[in-house]
């Protein structure tokens, strides 16, 4: 089968409408030269996937791409203010944490955890505490607005004083005990 | 104080003490785009999609369980029924599917994957028919991958052509893997659900969006805690407790799958409100019926309490989010749960027992070990059965047996992690043979055909 330069050129041109984008001009013209080829010797199984794969050296190809989807125009989009409690739990992580400590009483715990919440900037908004006989809690509500580190480092940093005081430490974001007790 | 102190303690308690956990985030990827005549494609297709869409479900997953203190046992795939995707291809092409997934759920750290399953509740395509008979050899030759059929559904009736097969593949699974652990991961559905994000029944429905996050909860140990402290009251207080615990257990699934899915920039599907127990001591759907008064699990009031549960665990789920689906019940393995098998092995309990609550609850004869020279035309007949309950009453059911080579009454099999061990069952003695030859379809139910 013989073909004219023009239906080489057409050719090429959808061979670089479907697989220009990821091709050296140099392999996309080895590309269509493999295309042409298996077309003058008539081997009609050959795709231009195929024949990207024997010249990039991959063993196969994707047959599609999996770009993900185009958002609609302004005029034609759909409202999707999702409102309510699932906008405030999706758009943002509380800026509060809970802070907790059980275990013995002893001098200076409450200093410790304070202590350590004033070097991270963190700024207690609330703050209670019992003793029952020896057994010793306490339970803070934290604002972390201010605290440059991100919250698995800054609670690490809180539960560091564990040890020190020999006590349970507990450090959580706020929104888990908003959703459990709030309706 | 803005929360009181109680409440705090009571989140603290449940998350650290009593086992409360989110059981398992499925990230849901429809692979309805990656079919292809030829199968290197089709593989390479299927490979670049998961790769892709899912290249940071684990990660993004474990940092919120992080920030948040709340434990996520497993990350999960779940694709398009693999017999949708590769119709038209051959069973060794379909054990080549199942291989690159599982490479692919390995490289992406997943714990299991599902969705290697066919819709065969009206009848079986070629690619239905290659698929059911590669399941033995696909999940035999790897690790995560998990493997469902829908034998039967209300609308359709129940295929008893695919019973009669699934017997035979069962048992053919149950020689090809040791101890039967590859019969683990397949189980048989009526009316199988689309958006179910436990294993091993996953799969993306044909009906769900491009990708989608669904997450199943779990907390037996913290319904168990909550029934222990509310002490003497009648039944009716009871289920008020329970529904009260739902509530806020349902909360915490709702609020972690949304922070995953706004975090990978993925539509949110559901929450599934099963209770799902461990072999963790505490962690037991048994052990919360035991504790209502019963004296071993399987007695009689069995079915009753099991009712009364899995009804106040819905009602406070759905007060707690609007987006519930799944299995959404009580589950009832026996090798995953410590007071079932204690059940078991004290004989409080049967597989006639086991069918009669699979009516009231979540799914069915779950994580059952029977003997290995049960004839296959039994486990047909045992599926049957169950089958009929779920068509009948317009509910999910389920059969995952595994009949350990070599193992009778008595003994049992060691799996270990969340499958626990499995005590072997007794099944009957007599005969199905004849009928489960017969095959065909039994047409759906009066109860089906409601327009």
């Amino acid at each position: 089968m013989s073909m004219s330069e023009y239906e080489i050129g057409r050719i090429a041109e959808i061979v670089a409408g479907k697989v220009g984008a990821q091709l050296s001009p140099k392999d996309l013209r080895r590309v269509v030269d493999t295309v042409v080829d298996s077309l003058k010797n008539q081997q009609g199984n050959l795709t231009i996937t195929g024949a990207t794969c024997e010249v990039s050296g991959r063993e196969t190809e994707p047959a599609h791409t999996y770009s993900n989807p185009q958002p609609l125009p302004p005029d034609q989009a759909l409202l999707r203010e999702k409102g309510g409690l699932y906008q405030q739990i999706e758009a943002t992580d509380s800026l509060r944490i809970i802070v907790a400590a059980f275990g013995k009483n002893r001098p200076g715990v409450v200093a410790a955890i304070t202590a350590e919440l004033a070097q991270l900037n963190c700024s207690i908004e609330d703050m209670s505490q019992t003793l029952m006989q020896d057994f010793f809690s306490l339970i803070m509500v934290v604002d972390i607005r201010q605290c440059a580190m991100d919250f698995t480092a800054l609670r690490d940093r809180i539960q560091s004083t564990e040890a020190q005081l020999g006590m349970k430490v507990y450090v959580m974001r706020e929104d888990i005990f908003r959703y459990m007790h709030r309706i | 104080m803005s929360y009181k102190q109680e409440e705090i303690i009571e989140t603290i308690h449940m998350t650290q003490v009593e086992h409360l956990d989110i059981r398992t985030v499925t990230f849901g990827i429809s692979l309805r785009d990656c079919s292809d005549r030829d199968p290197k494609h089709l593989l390479a297709n299927i490979r670049e999609k998961i790769m892709t869409r899912a290249a940071n479900h684990v990660k993004t997953v474990e940092q919120v369980s992080a920030e948040f203190g709340i434990p996520i046992a497993n990350k999960r795939l779940a694709v398009t029924p693999i017999a949708i995707v590769a119709d038209g291809h051959d069973k060794a092409t379909f054990i080549e599917v199942a291989r690159t997934l599982d490479s692919c759920a390995e490289e992406l750290g997943i714990d299991y994957l599902g969705g290697y399953s066919a819709l065969v509740q009206k009848g079986m395509t070629n690619g239905d028919r290659n698929l059911i008979d590669s399941i033995p050899d696909a999940i035999a030759c790897t690790k995560r991958v998990c493997s469902s059929v829908n034998v039967a559904s209300t609308r359709a009736g129940i295929n008893m052509d695919a019973i009669a097969r699934m017997g035979y593949i069962i048992k053919e699974l149950a020689e090809k893997t040791p101890q039967a652990i590859g019969c683990c991961k397949l189980v048989v559905f009526a009316n199988c659900v689309e958006d179910n994000p436990f294993i091993a029944g996953a799969f993306h429905g044909i009906s769900e969006p491009e990708t989608v996050i669904n997450v199943g909860i779990s907390g037996p140990g913290v319904v168990l805690n909550a029934i222990k402290q509310a002490g003497q009251c009648d039944v009716g207080a009871l289920a008020e407790t329970i529904k009260r615990t739902a509530f806020k257990v349902t909360r915490m699934g709702e609020m972690v799958g949304r922070k995953v899915s706004q975090r990978l920039g993925v539509e949110f599907g559901i929450v599934d409100l099963s209770l799902a127990p461990t072999p963790a001591e505490g962690d037991s759907v048994a052990d919360i019926i035991e504790a209502m008064g019963l004296e071993r699990c399987g007695c009689h009031g069995t079915t009753a309490a099991l009712m009364m549960l899995n009804d106040a665990v819905k009602k406070g789920g759905l007060m707690a989010s609007s987006f519930v689906g799944g299995l959404s019940g009580a589950f009832i393995p026996v090798s995953e749960d410590a007071g079932m098998i204690r059940a078991v092995e004290a004989g409080a309990i049967t597989i006639e027992k086991l069918e009669a609550m699979s009516a009231v609850c979540s799914v069915g004869l779950d994580m059952v070990a029977i003997p290995g020279d049960t004839p296959a035309e039994t486990i047909s007949a045992i599926i049957a059965d169950e089958c009929a309950i779920g068509v009948v009453n317009h509910k999910t059911t389920a059969v995952r047996f595994i009949p350990v080579p070599g193992k009778m009454v008595g003994q049992s099999a060691e799996y270990g992690g969340l499958l626990g061990t499995a005590p072997i069952m007794a099944v009957s003695k007599f005969s199905s043979s004849n009928f489960i030859r017969r095959g065909g379809r039994i047409p759906a139910p009066a109860s089906g055909i409601n327009n």
